[in-house]
């Protein structure tokens, strides 16, 4: 069935530059103040937000911008620093005995 | 199982350079960012700065680099020891949970004499009977406490009035220390009483045995009696005086109040404070209304958001910053509790700020008819006819049943808080908790999306608050590392 309400919004972005898993979290961080329908059109990623509120579509523009890109950064730091993050876990773990004894 | 590689395999790649350590960050304003560790250890930086820094390309001597390093944020070559340096303070940090369950909570008694209509558990007339645990349920319920590992139990009596069944309390108390002579647990007891019933044998007992007593303060008499209706409006005068009277027996150091926060009392912080100094107390817990119970019932909880009660608490934490600054020492308490997981190696034990969640593991709540629930939240839910929470029955279920079981494992193990939606990629989550009951009976699901949830609405803006503000002030951070360490 289509979708009869126009978004308020519609942000386009590169999906050679952006990681459509950013736009996901992005789109979910931001629930409160807007819903998110993410398409993807000739390599291009689209996003069409419609407003929870009436506050200015401007600030909800460059949020949501922000947000992705933060996003993308996260998923880059996470993506190189996994090893370490298992070898710390490991480490952690490893010392603490069936009983919860430090070793 | 995820296979490790050999810590030496990471030295060799670092002579040229640094690797950024694991890392999340959340914006803290519109300019500045807030980054956390594995450990909970935190930088406030710039967004260039981050991206700089996650980038491979900070300056190995900028005055930024040496803080990363030494806050494990980084390794390079002569990094030696950072890595089991950042593991063991992950294990100082989980460390606590070996140890449940240290709080066991005994709904002695439903009657009480007090008809506050936010109570979060339902009262039952005053001389009915049939609301009071029976003696054979709190030695089934004593027999469980003593198979938890925790080398600490603390014994709380709660109600109702716990205090109108105190025949019982002494039965289980004299049980307790019993059976404790080969147990050898650090053992403590509390009275959690409104204080109005509280009378010489009471008093006595609690003098003979050590036993702690938690009381409710709302504020001042006028906002403390609405709260607090009872035959002859004087819930007020009997809390003051039964404050004064048990700290003459128990001493001052035994004598703590909780404050319940209603709509009432959100242009009244400073009020509420005041009144905490003039009854002698050193600190105050500014408490968010629960959710559940008679609290929804009434229409209490939706009657004000979390940006309202945010206010209220800022204005409350300022007032309480300056007094400090002007050299009177005094705690807001959930300030300090967050500020211990962000500023020492410790964790502190409190439920609502677990992950995995506390409930079950940091307290359990014995019912008076022996039904037993994962969290005090969690009974008074089951007060609303939801029994989601409740792990079993000290008559028909063993142990393992009870902690081992589905009805506490599902909601930690869903709700854990580094698996959940934005949990998982949130700065704040080695500070924060998962809170499934929480979730549960606000949006029906034991994760909740956090977006859209008071908890996480509620206590991101504690973290940024208190981080914003000891970092443009270096005496609030004193006092903030002293309310940490106390
Ligand atoms: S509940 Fe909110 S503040 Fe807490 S870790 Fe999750 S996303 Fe962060």
């Amino acid at each position: 069935m289509a979708d009869e309400q126009q978004p308020d919004l519609r942000l386009e972005f590169d999906e050679s530059i952006h990681n459509v898993d950013a736009i996901k979290r992005a789109a979910y961080a931001m629930m409160k103040r807007a819903v998110c329908n993410i398409r993807m059109v000739d390599g291009v990623l689209v996003c069409e937000l419609t407003a929870a509120s009436d506050e200015p579509l401007e600030g909800l523009a460059r949020d949501f911008r922000r947000e992705v890109l933060d996003q993308d950064l996260r998923l880059s730091i996470e993506a190189q620093t996994e090893p370490l993050r298992n070898l710390v876990l490991g480490l952690a773990f490893s010392r603490v005995g069936q009983n919860g004894e430090v070793h | 199982m995820a296979k490790f590689t050999d810590i030496n395999a990471y030295s060799k790649n670092l002579a040229a350079g640094y690797k950024p350590l694991p890392f999340r960050f959340m914006p803290l304003d519109s300019e500045k960012y807030v980054l956390t560790n594995m450990a909970g250890e935190f930088v406030v930086t710039d967004r260039d700065g981050l991206v700089e820094f996650a980038g491979g390309k900070l300056h190995h001597q900028s005055p930024a680099y040496s803080d990363l390093k030494s806050k494990h944020f980084l390794i390079d070559s002569d990094s030696d020891v950072a890595l089991d340096l950042l593991a063991l303070k992950v294990r100082t940090k989980l460390s606590p949970l070996a140890n449940f369950t240290g709080l066991h909570i005994f709904v002695v008694t439903l009657r009480c004499e007090h008809s506050c209509p936010y109570c979060q558990v339902s009262r039952a007339n005053d001389n009915r009977t049939d609301f009071d645990m029976t003696e054979e349920t709190a030695l089934r319920a004593l027999d469980l406490v003593f198979q938890s590992p925790s080398p600490a139990i603390k014994i709380e009596f709660q109600g109702g009035e716990s205090l109108l069944n105190l025949d019982l309390i002494e039965l289980i108390v004299a049980e307790a220390k019993r059976r404790n002579e080969t147990e050898q647990r650090e053992l403590a007891f509390v009275f959690a009483t409104n204080l109005a019933v509280l009378d010489e044998r009471a008093l006595e007992f609690a003098r003979e045995h050590n036993i702690f007593i938690s009381t409710s303060l709302d504020g001042p008499k006028d906002l403390h009696n609405r709260n607090r209706p009872r035959p002859g409006g004087d819930s007020y005068e009997r809390t003051i005086d039964g404050i004064n009277r048990a700290r003459a027996v128990v001493g001052r150091d035994h004598v703590s109040a909780l404050m319940t926060t209603t709509a009432a009392s959100l242009d009244r912080a400073r009020e509420i404070v005041d009144e905490y100094i003039r009854q002698g107390f050193r600190g105050i817990f500014l408490r968010a209304l629960s959710p559940y119970g008679f609290a929804l019932k009434t229409k209490f909880y939706q009657s004000y958001g979390h940006e309202r009660w945010l206010q209220f608490y800022f204005d409350g934490l300022d007032y309480i910053i300056e007094m400090n600054r002007n050299g009177f020492p005094f705690t807001e308490q959930y300030a300090a509790l967050i500020l211990r997981k962000m500023l020492t190696p410790f964790q502190p034990g409190y439920v609502d700020l677990m992950s995995p969640s506390g409930i079950g593991i940091g307290a359990v709540v014995y019912n008076y008819d022996g039904d037993v629930y994962a969290s005090d939240e969690a009974r008074m839910l089951a007060e609303m006819n939801d029994k989601t929470f409740r792990l079993g029955n000290v008559h028909d279920n063993t142990y393992e049943e009870i902690f081992l079981g589905e009805s506490l494992l599902d909601p930690i193990e869903q709700s854990f808080a580094p698996s959940a939606p934005m949990c998982s990629w949130c700065a704040f989550e080695p500070w924060c908790g998962s809170d499934p009951v929480f979730h549960y009976a606000t949006q029906g699901d034991f994760v909740g999306k956090k977006p859209l949830s008071a908890f996480c609405g509620r206590n991101m803006a504690i973290f940024k608050g208190l981080i914003e503000r000891m970092n443009q002030d270096p005496e609030i951070r004193t006092i903030f590392e002293n309310w940490a360490n106390n």
